[in-house]
């Protein structure tokens, strides 16, 4: 037998075969960028891949819609260096990255006034500049000494855990401005306050990403380019490659599984399978009825990392009309509901879109309001930073991660005070014939879609050794 | 010397209700979160006074200076060495109903006032502007 010959089928306990019951090697719960890369690295593989897709479509954490002929990503959108595995899965996949748009002056608006500057430092008074930089020292040097596959281990684990990012800063006397500008940062990047999220995984996540500057800034960092295409694309071209194999409008319901294998049930279809990928956000698991019920540690990581809050939205103009007056599109604001913005115009700067980011309390107040509400509020902070052209614009939309149900949230899982130690270890430890994938499970750059496709492949190489013992697989 | 801030915001509410919330003393404290109470004397016009209790400060008199239908509504605190006024105004814009919430400190001390109360009170006019437009909204 060669390593791309199917894998015979055990027979797996529980139902017999037939009765409807359709027999593959893996079922992949999950189609987005995670549960799309494991199939289609196991469907080279030669396995037998069904992906069950609990929505109307692929993607999960990424998703398109045009505005006004313009294309934008209302989900996960830009790519940075080091983000290697998503970007080889683009170029892979045929599609095209530009540079985010960051010539100019940036602007802030700050305890009330509106001020311009240049590069990555706001002007927030020298006594403000020295805390944050001190703070943004302190968190990359402590976040060196973690380890990040396993945070548990880490040196002062429990003590890091037992701290919020509010409680921290405190900790360190932090000024009140500093605490503004890492709830700005919280509620962009985790989808939460300051107060909500475990220190240790601020510490893990941002060291994963390769520290404050790279996880923030746009040229060298994290924002550094969006796809031609729109980032959505990379789930339809890997689900256009799968075919028939993705299944939407399919949610798995139930598990039930031995160590050889696992039914599972997604509304009147029903799948035998020698392994099955759950790539869906941790809290998300608990929708699935597992039989036998999941060892302890695993149920309490479904209720104690919750999905975090962010939405956004667009505005679309006839120009990028901040271009003319010499700035980037890139703005910090303390008073929200919009706290950062990016320019996200096409490539070639035929029309002029604004994204703005909200976060935390600032969406959970915004998502509650009627769209003309957002629509206006979402506006006028752009024009707080931009000018009053840019409450005319040709098209708006708003994206409301929280209410996307079978995503229940973003950009990520923020797990709470005095989670992680405890939770941690069962993130991606296969449980029997159950993988765990998804941007959370991500040994690099969680959180982030570079983070979703590596766990995707490592879930596929878990799989294909535990099936394919004597094969070659890449580590 | 003078120590001011201001927040605006663009709301789908009506100026009939954003006015109701300033003009009904029960509402002050619904609306801001730093404020414990607030009673008016007498009308809602220029020259009359009430009194409005912070949290950790005792309740102070104050005037209403301004008082413009659906437009305008200013009162000032009188301080030793200074004079606190907050500000509020209303315009229909294209956009939307620009509301708007202001403060200004003035006086010999505006500088001590502004450093003891005024940042504190001009962080808080983004959330002071957020909660009357969204308890205008579902008037």
């Amino acid at each position: 037998m060669t390593s791309t010959d199917p894998v015979p089928l055990p027979d797996y306990a529980g139902e017999a075969p037939g009765h409807g019951v359709e027999r593959v090697d893996v079922v992949v719960v999950g189609a987005g960028l995670a549960g799309l890369t494991a199939a289609r690295a196991l469907t080279a593989r030669g396995l037998a891949v069904v992906v069950a897709e609990a929505s109307d479509r692929v993607g999960g954490r990424t998703k398109a819609r045009e505005v006004e002929g313009s294309l934008v990503d209302l989900g996960g959108t830009f790519v940075g260096p080091t983000q290697d595995r998503i970007i080889a899965l683009a170029d892979e996949l045929g599609l095209d990255r530009f540079a985010t748009f960051d010539a100019g002056s940036n602007v802030i608006s700050w305890r009330g006034a509106i001020k311009h500057y240049r590069g990555t430092i706001p002007p927030i008074g020298p006594i403000g500049l020295a805390d944050i930089g001190r703070i943004q020292f302190e968190i990359d040097r402590l976040g060196r000494g973690i380890d990040t596959a396993h945070p548990e281990r880490s040196p002062h684990a429990a003590k890091w855990d037992s701290h919020s990012l509010t409680s921290w800063l405190r900790s360190i006397h932090a000024l009140p401005s500093s605490h503004t500008l890492m709830s700005i940062v919280s509620g962009t990047t985790w989808g939460c306050e300051p107060g909500e999220i475990s220190f240790l995984q601020v510490l893990r996540y941002i060291a994963m990403a390769g520290g404050i500057s790279r996880m923030l800034d746009t040229a060298g960092g994290a924002q550094e380019e969006h796809f031609r295409q729109g980032s959505w694309q990379v789930s339809a071209r890997m689900a256009a490659e799968l075919g028939d194999r993705v299944r939407l409008a399919t949610p798995v319901t139930a598990v039930d599984w031995t160590d050889d294998g696992a039914v599972v049930t997604a509304g009147p279809a029903r799948f035998r399978a020698a392994r099955v990928v759950l790539a869906v956000p941790p809290a998300l698991r608990a929708r699935i009825a597992f039989s036998p019920a999941l060892p302890t540690p695993y149920s309490a990581l479904t209720q104690r990392w919750p999905q975090g809050i962010l939405s956004k939205a667009y505005a679309v103009y006839e120009q990028p009309f901040w271009r003319d007056a010499g700035l980037s599109g890139q703005a910090l604001a303390d008073t929200g509901p919009v706290t950062i913005t990016f320019d996200a115009s096409p490539h070639d700067g035929s029309r002029g879109i604004l994204l703005g980011f909200i976060g935390g309390d600032h969406a959970r107040h915004w998502d509650a309001l009627p769209p003309a509400e957002r629509r206006i509020q979402a506006l006028s902070s752009f024009a707080e930073v931009f000018g009053e052209k840019a409450l005319t614009p040709l098209g708006f939309t708003d994206q409301l991660w929280a209410a996307e149900a079978w995503t229940g949230g973003g950009p990520t899982a923020a797990p709470a005070v005095g989670t992680v130690v405890s939770t941690a270890p069962y993130l991606r430890e296969p449980v029997g014939p159950l993988h765990w994938a998804g941007t959370e499970t991500a040994e690099a750059w969680t959180g982030f879609m570079d983070g979703a496709v590596r766990s995707g492949e490592r879930a596929a190489r878990e799989i294909l050794r535990a099936l394919r013992p004597f094969a070659e697989v890449a580590p | 010397m003078t120590f001011q801030a201001s927040h605006t915001r663009l709301t789908t509410a009506s100026p009939e209700s954003v006015w109701t919330r300033w003009t009904t003393a029960a509402d002050w404290a619904p609306d801001d979160p730093g404020t414990e109470w607030a009673v008016f004397d007498g009308q809602v016009a220029a020259g009359e006074t009430g009194h409005v209790k912070s949290a950790g400060s005792p309740a102070q008199r104050f005037t209403f200076t301004r008082v413009e239908h659906h437009a305008a509504m200013d009162l000032a605190i009188a301080l030793p060495g200074g004079r606190l006024e907050i500000l509020h105004s209303l315009a229909e814009t294209p956009a939307g109903l620009s509301v708007t919430h202001g403060l200004l400190i003035t006086g010999p001390l505006s500088g001590l006032y502004a450093a003891v109360v005024g940042r504190a009170l001009a962080r808080e006019l983004p959330e002071v502007v957020r909660l009357v437009t969204l308890h205008a909204l579902r008037a």
